[in-house]
């Protein structure tokens, strides 16, 4: 069993390692003041923070030690409860609705975002889909149809809560496995305008999708309303400048930026660290995808490697997502930055995704199965 | 075949992946490094609240830069109320506020709490209690330094400077008119606060500088503005020469400069002291130089004359019998000497105002020249004196006028004018024959010294020509040396100068036994310098008995102030007239110095020396007298005596120090022994 750790990939265990330090760094300095404000404490979600990130070491460990194949088995229970878990969201009374969005179950401190789960369990039934039979991804009827009847169930629940950003991670993380165990690239590229269709009529059909889309075009049409998030993030990031005002320093963490130390850490990132500490995370993002793809490249079957680019995919388009929104070339859409945000389901079920990865990273061989 | 497909598509998902993070990196350095700076300023915007910095507002001052009226610092407590109901702590920051500020608690209270980033609990509170709410360092409370109005001088020249209101806007007068070239712009103190209106702790600061508001310079000079003052002081304390102890309901006295139009002293009174204005009955804020009519007499001749000049419908060798009143639509005008002056010259109907000799002239004249010169004269229609509330006047219905009128208007009587209204006119006779619009203002001056409006006169028009204006103005003169206007007798100085005594209406009939006594005057009469109107209302005394020694009095001490060199040419006494005797020359006497004296010492001290004595202000010593001590002065004249707090209340002026050798006096001295021997020139009476 130890022989396994020395196998797994050193370079995505130092960026896992890496994102989590500065994660809880970053969600101490942005979220001190509303400590302070809100519970007398600077250190209350630091406290918090430390008992997620201890919790999420012990999930990835555990994950890093299970066997991989007991997954391929459990793919579909895990499923089924996850779905169960989905709908129990909209069951008044255990659903728990925060901003205007039912995403919690939960009684009490035990509260968990089933959403999180089912990006998980999705990502295990494809793979599990996708591998059973290596050639039924090439035939529209026997593969993709599916794959796009259960994805589209998924991200129909999910849409109820209403939960746009996790719809998008979840539908790109089936695409991206789709491309890579080889569909045919008409059929990805007509799925791909079917998608953006469909967005385009989500978008359209709910009327708050479509003002915070034109707030992100033009967040100073209406600054004080759907433009204040966007307005206040680019607030963070342009005094940051090249080099940041230093850790401790952010101005706008002072209730100017909501959501400052969960959906818009990135932005305070940007403003005590400045362009270099960005561009940091963003590279250690692009570094973390990249070692990810390889550990598909080399897992030792297909099934191993449809679910490292599944686990990546899940991590690294949630990371662009998050990014994107923060600095302005994506709607605001309301999902963490992996590893990083504070604490919470996310942080925990990102954490197990990692250390299935790194499983994955350590059971590979030199020669691999792609 | 699969393992290379497998292959290539993760390698499109890279790059797939790579693109966005390009995108990403670009972006970010837009953002961050771009428009960083532009971002930078917007956030700034939102981070920093001001404490405003009330700029300092400009002086006023008179034409040689004497301050009249100045901005010293003040304190002002505010509160942050954010900060306030954080520390938790707000019933006893109000109960110790309340009890510095001697306010009420609730009221302060309520103030702190307020929902608002800022909030004023006092201004203008004193230094001491500023020192100890700033050593106290509650939370959210702070100080910040502000300016409160003084004016140096008390009530000199309170009319023209107004005065201002609580948050240094002015009310009333320049301080009004003027407001926004004295108020400059504020500053501010910015500092970063959060979204919550808490400070950020080690939040940067800026000190945005308020800009100063500009100096207001006035024509006004001090000094005459003073003698002025003196002598409606003397005539409110009821020590008003020949007035026999009686007071009237108002005085006022004006003097411009006849050349430019430039007002060097506009004094009324009852007035008020614009340090604490609230003390005072709004009626003293009236400026009634400029606000009020009259009907102005015989001092109106002169303009009556000047149009009669130049239309050249009388010569002034010509004679003209007076047979003691004039009849005209079957009334009789009677003059004012019963019997009539009998047969005089054109020059002489002036000297003894004759009525009959006046209104001959306004019939020669008729109804549409007579009209023609009140207009350009400017009556009926305001000077555009720099002060609000400027009377009219008003004028008779050309219309509906009557010969009986227009004999009654050029002796001065159914028409209203303002005082000011007539000191112009006879300006414009006085200077060579030029309307000039009387102005207030000298120039605008910058804190850093320079000069942003320079003065510039406005002629309004020519009126007669110089050659009238140079006729009238002996005429004048003699009137002064010969007739009726003797009492303004300046020895050695060549005065001009006609009475007025007009009967006051009310109800549409004329008060018996209560006139408005004026004189008007102006000297050098070649060459004037300085022309002066007294209006003293509601006495029962003829004008040349009252005003005419109060326009001396004032007229000499500006002469000497001005450095108007006697004229050795000038007589130096007036023409004796038939049944005036002179009165015997009273004793003179030095007067005592009591600088420093406690009031009752001084009025002692002043009593033996055989003086009466004015007090003005309020103190306990003396910080000021005129005249000064060894001045010598009739015996049994008044002293005004300026009181002060021994903390040393500045004093009004630097009070012109009479040149105790004057060379003009000495010369008197030689000639006569009816001359006295003070340079007092009432003993002259």
């Amino acid at each position: 069993m130890l022989a396994k750790y020395r196998k797994v990939d050193p370079v995505l265990l130092l960026v896992i390692f890496a994102l989590l330090l500065i994660g809880i760094v970053m969600t101490y300095s942005s979220s001190a003041v509303k400590g302070y404000l809100y519970y007398e404490d600077a250190y209350h979600y630091l406290k918090a923070e430390l008992i997620w990130v201890t919790l999420g070491l012990m999930a990835m460990t555990f994950a890093l030690m299970l066997d991989c194949h007991l997954l391929y088995k459990w793919a579909k229970p895990i499923l089924y409860a996850a779905l169960v878990l989905l709908i129990m969201v909209k069951i008044p009374g255990i659903g728990k609705t925060v901003n205007g969005a039912t995403r919690w179950i939960g009684v009490g401190p035990l509260q968990i975002q089933p959403s999180e789960v089912i990006k998980l369990a999705m990502v295990l039934i494809m793979a599990r889909f996708l591998s059973l039979d290596p050639y039924r991804v090439k035939s529209f009827r026997r593969g993709i149809l599916p794959s796009l009847a259960l994805m589209g169930l998924v991200c129909g629940l999910v849409m109820l809560q209403p939960d746009l950003g996790t719809t998008l991670v979840i539908a790109a993380t089936v695409f991206f496995m789709l491309l890579a165990m080889g569909a045919k690239l008409w059929h990805m590229a007509g799925l791909g305008c079917a998608g953006l269709g469909l967005l385009a009529g989500a978008i359209i059909a709910e009327p708050y999708r479509m003002r915070r889309i034109f707030a992100f075009l033009d967040p100073w049409a209406d600054p004080s309303g759907k433009g204040y998030q966007t307005i206040q993030s680019l607030l963070a990031l342009g005094p940051g400048g090249l080099f940041g005002l230093g850790i401790g320093q952010s101005r706008q963490k002072f209730l100017y930026l909501p959501e400052n130390h969960t959906d818009f850490i990135f932005a305070m990132i940007g403003e005590e660290l400045g362009f270099v500490g960005a561009s940091l995370v963003v590279l250690l993002f692009a570094l973390f995808i990249w070692r990810g793809f390889r550990a598909a490249l080399y897992a030792p079957n297909n099934y191993l490697g449809l679910l490292a680019v599944g686990l990546t995919s899940l991590i690294g388009i949630q990371a662009m997502i998050n990014m994107g929104v923060v600095s302005g070339v994506l709607p605001v859409t309301g999902i963490t930055l992996p590893f990083i945000s504070y604490g919470g389901t996310s942080l925990l079920f990102t954490m197990i995704s990692a250390g299935l990865l790194l499983n994955i990273s350590a059971s590979g061989n030199s020669k691999g199965v792609f | 075949m699969q393992l290379l497909i497998l292959r290539k598509r993760i390698a499109l998902l890279l790059v797939l992946c790579s693109i966005f993070f390009v995108v990403l990196i670009v972006r970010l350095g837009y953002v961050q490094l771009r428009e960083g700076p532009f971002l930078k300023n917007l956030a700034d915007e939102e981070h920093f609240r001001g404490v405003p910095v009330a700029a300092k507002r400009g002086n006023i001052e008179d034409c040689n830069g004497n301050i009249l009226a100045m901005s010293v610092s003040a304190e002002t407590v505010y509160a942050i109320p954010a900060e306030v109901r954080k520390s938790g702590r707000q019933e006893e920051i109000a109960a110790l506020l309340a009890d510095w500020l001697e306010m009420d608690k609730a009221a302060v209270l309520q103030r702190i709490t307020k929902w608002s980033s800022i909030e004023y609990v006092k201004k203008k509170i004193p230094v001491e209690v500023a020192k100890v709410i700033k050593e106290a360092n509650l939370p959210g409370i702070g100080i910040v330094e502000d300016s409160t109005r003084f004016y140096p001088n008390g009530p000199l020249a309170a009319h023209i400077l107004g005065f201002t209101g609580i948050d240094s806007q002015g009310l009333e007068g320049i301080e009004f008119s003027r407001d926004k070239e004295l108020t400059g712009i504020p500053g501010s103190i910015l500092t970063e606060y959060g979204a919550n209106g808490i400070k950020i702790p080690g939040a940067e600061q800026d000190f945005i500088p308020p800009i100063q508001g500009n100096t207001v310079r006035l024509t006004i000079d001090k000094n005459i503005q003073a003698f002025a003052e003196r002598e409606l002081a003397k005539i409110m304390a009821g020590q008003g020469v020949n007035m026999e102890g009686k007071i009237p309901k108002s005085a006022s006295i004006l003097a411009m400069e006849p050349s430019t139009g430039r007002m060097l002293a506009i004094a009324s009174v009852p007035t008020f002291d614009p340090n604490n204005y609230r003390d005072f009955p709004p009626e003293s804020r009236r400026i009634i130089a400029i606000q009020n009519g009259y009907e102005p007499g015989s001092t109106f001749k002169i303009i009556t004359l000047a149009a009669a000049l130049e239309e050249k419908v009388i010569k002034p060798t010509e004679t003209f019998t007076d047979p003691g009143a004039y009849t005209i639509l079957g009334k009789r005008v009677r003059c004012w000497k019963a019997g009539g002056h009998g047969t005089q010259t054109m020059v002489e109907v002036a000297e003894n105002s004759c009525n009959p000799g006046f209104i001959e002239m306004g019939q020669r004249l008729g109804m549409d020249r007579f009209y023609k010169y009140l207009t350009a004269f400017g009556f009926g229609r305001k000077t555009g004196i720099e002060m609000s509330g400027e009377a009219k006047g008003i004028i008779a219905n050309k219309k509906k006028a009557t010969a009986l009128d227009l004999a009654t208007m050029s002796i001065g009587q159914t028409n209203n004018v303002t005082p000011i209204q007539l000191l112009t006119a006879v300006c414009a006779v006085a200077n060579g024959g030029v309307l000039m619009k009387p102005q207030l203002v000298q120039e605008i001056i910058a804190s850093d010294g320079r000069v942003l409006v320079p003065f510039k006169k406005q002629e309004v028009g020519r009126v007669i020509s110089k050659e009238t204006s140079e006729l009238e103005c002996e005429i004048l003169e003699s009137v002064v040396t010969n007739g009726t206007g003797r009492r303004a007798f300046l020895p050695g100085y060549r005065v001009a100068g006609k009475t007025g005594t007009a009967q006051k209406v009310a109800n549409g009939r004329y008060i018996q036994g209560e006139y408005v006594a004026s004189f008007v005057s102006f000297a050098p009469a070649d060459n004037p310098r300085i022309a002066i109107l007294v209006v003293i209302d509601g006495v029962p005394f003829y004008g040349g008995v009252v005003a005419g020694p109060v326009v001396q009095a004032v007229m000499l001490d500006s002469l000497k102030y001005l450095g108007v060199k006697p004229d050795y040419s000038a007589p130096l006494a007036p023409k004796p007239m038939y049944g005036l005797e002179f009165p015997p020359v009273k004793e003179a006497a030095v007067v005592p110095s009591v600088l420093g004296y406690s009031v009752g010492d001084a009025e002692a001290a002043l009593k033996k020396a055989g003086f009466k004595v004015i007090v003005e202000g309020k103190g306990s010593s003396v910080v000021d007298q005129i005249p000064h001590g060894d001045a010598k002065v009739e015996k049994g004249s008044t002293v005004i005596l300026y009181l002060g707090s021994e903390a040393g209340q500045p004093t009004l002026a630097p009070w012109i120090v009479e040149n105790r050798s004057d060379p003009d006096v000495e010369a008197i001295k030689e000639l006569s022994p009816r001359i006295p021997l003070s340079e007092n020139p009432r003993l002259l009476e």
